[in-house]
């Protein structure tokens, strides 16, 4: 609960952590809050369109959920719906286009889009509970984290319905070898692959990335690429409970293995088209 | 929270702690989700090292991920406007909440003199109450004066009582239970992208088929006449992210005509445009047969006002 009015001045966050501390803002965004409140609201209107980060009026998104809020809260709709539409137009493109990355289809990835954008707003337009503090605090990783869990739910129901059509169509997946190839692949091989190239992406442009990328046309050869060679996880844990690629694709290390190396493959032949 | 301290979900293992709780953590801590993070997260939460691992696994690719392009991608206006179809859809609801709060703190509450013609914005029932007797109460908002925005801005609670004007055609649906695709279904116009340009008045009232007016009078249950006043009204508000910089936001000087805003929707199928297109046919059909109309003569389906 906001105990004083938040547009007369800065309301600190109230969401307690489990340590007894509560989140707090930026400085930058409590200082940009500050100067906001200074000015008039058609000020603050004007300002909120502005996309371009280097400008002078650019707010920190963390600043537009506090106005949404706090303009939410003064039963002032209209200034509401424009910092909201603000807020979204920066994200809109990004979350539809990252959903359709990771590999729903147009339209699962409207509807999660659609999911994303409800569960933020109503997360901020909650004036009963500080459960949307964290967009003020980090509001793309609050963004982010909400839109994984949209995916999760997709990619859930996506495959529910492919494994129903699997059964229909009598198909089946790997098991027996999954656990058969965890006990004859030879782990030090494995491991002592990729090693020398891992963490490519380190000195590359995200254009120059995202071309490559786009090669690779397995998603799940993609996905395993970017995991080994964009973060560095291993094929199989060098110890236990160690997060690693087998784990996480639930298949055998050879598979992965495989999956690299047609990845590999596929950037292979890319760089010879283009030579 | 401050990014120099440590994450306190980390240090109190005393008490159960939610895969939630644990996930927020782990996103707000200050090195965010990395593989590095992640081995200390899962030596502390075994419990939901799956889970973990995923999330990661996910917050990793999401970040790489190659773009996907494809030539019927949805453009960046529609996808604004059904954002903001939600949004708007939640913000009622929130506020609809509110004000059944409001309603059962005043039956509530005593019956004691009211204050005399002042809004106490600290106390947001007072505040809500205020707002809902008055329309688009610019007093109730901060500091300054109306200014040009406001004044074409949609606003929940603005001619809430008037049975023959309203404020939002999309407001007005989701006041009898319609979101902006029903809403767009009903109507006929299909497309939620349409139905906005049509909410933000900015399609030339003469150019809207006679049928497309009279199905949204009879969704929203208005007279044809109180949909053809909001339809001459002030354009409203372009969408936020036309506007890239310092620019102050230029609402369209002319109209868009009905058949040219649906020739360009994105939103809309082929079929869908199809059955919009042939109104216009019907509407050049009706104007040739009838080059010098009756006076009282009733207009046909698909008729335009031009």
């Amino acid at each position: 609960m906001e105990p004083v009015d938040s547009l007369e001045t800065v309301v600190p966050l109230t969401h307690v952590l489990r340590d007894g501390s509560v989140y707090t803002r930026l400085p930058a965004v409590e200082t940009r809050i500050k100067r906001v409140l200074a000015h008039p609201k058609a000020e603050l209107l004007r300002v909120a369109r502005c996309r371009d980060e280097s400008s002078e009026d650019f707010l920190h998104d963390e600043v537009l959920v506090y106005f949404i809020r706090a303009y939410h809260r003064a039963d002032d709709q209209s200034a509401v719906l424009i910092l909201t539409e603000a807020l979204l137009a920066r994200y809109a493109r990004w979350i539809e286009g990252r959903l359709r990355a990771l590999g729903l289809p147009s339209d699962r990835a409207n509807d999660a889009y659609q999911d994303v954008v409800r569960v933020v707003i109503d997360a901020i337009a909650d004036l009963e509970s500080d459960r949307g503090d964290h967009f003020q605090v980090r509001f793309a990783h609050g963004l982010r984290r909400k839109m994984l869990s949209a995916y999760d739910s997709h990619l859930r129901a996506l495959e529910r319905e492919q494994s129903q059509d699997s059964l229909d169509s009598g198909e089946e997946d790997e098991p027996a070898e999954h656990a058969q190839s965890m006990e004859r692949a030879s782990r030090e091989e494995l491991h002592s692959s990729f090693q020398a190239d891992a963490l490519v992406f380190e000195n590359e442009s995200r254009e120059v990335i995202n071309e490559a990328l786009s090669s690779i046309k397995d998603r799940r050869h993609r996905d395993a690429f970017i995991l080994r060679h964009g973060e560095g996880w291993p094929i199989t844990a060098n110890e236990p409970g160690e997060a690693c690629l087998s784990k996480y694709f639930r298949k055998s290390p050879k598979t992965i293995h495989n999956w690299l190396k047609q990845a590999e493959a596929d950037l292979s032949a890319r760089r010879v088209e283009d030579q | 929270m401050n990014d120099n301290r440590e994450n306190p979900v980390m240090k109190d293992r005393s008490k159960e702690v939610s895969l939630d709780a644990v996930l927020e953590a782990f996103v707000m801590s200050p090195g965010g989700p990395s593989r590095e993070t992640l081995t200390q997260w899962l030596a502390l939460y075994p419990e939901y090292a799956d889970a973990l691992v995923d999330f990661s696994a996910r917050w990793a690719i999401v970040e790489h991920a190659p773009d996907v392009t494809e030539p019927d991608e949805t453009n960046e206006e529609t996808l604004i406007l059904r954002g903001m179809s939600v949004a708007r859809s939640v913000l009622f609801k929130a506020n609809e909440v509110r004000r059944t709060a409001a309603q059962n703190a005043a039956h509530a509450a005593p019956m004691v003199p009211a204050p005399e013609a002042t809004i106490d914005r600290s106390d947001s029932a007072s505040g809500l109450v205020g707002a809902l007797t008055a329309p688009l109460d610019h007093a109730a908002a901060p500091r300054d004066a109306p200014t040009k925005s406001d004044d074409v801005q949609a606003d929940f609670q603005r001619d809430a009582d008037s049975s023959s004007t309203f404020g939002s055609l999309i407001v007005e649906g989701l006041r009898l239970g319609m979101d902006a695709d029903t809403l767009a279904e009903k109507a006929g116009v299909f497309s939620v992208s349409l139905l906005s340009k049509l909410d933000r008045c900015l399609i030339s009232v003469a150019s809207i088929p006679v049928a497309i007016l009279s199905r949204i009078a009879e969704a929203l249950d208005r007279p044809p006449s109180a949909v053809e006043a909001y339809f001459s009204g002030n354009p409203r508000f372009a969408i936020a992210g036309q506007h890239r910089a310092n620019q102050v936001p230029e609402l369209p000087i002319a109209s868009l005509p009905f058949f040219d805003a649906v020739r360009d929707d994105p939103e809309l199928t082929s079929a869908q445009r199809s059955i919009l297109l042939a109104m216009e046919m019907r509407s050049c059909e009706s104007d040739a047969r009838t080059s010098a109309p009756p006076p009282d003569a009733p207009a046909e389906k698909g008729q335009t006002r031009s």
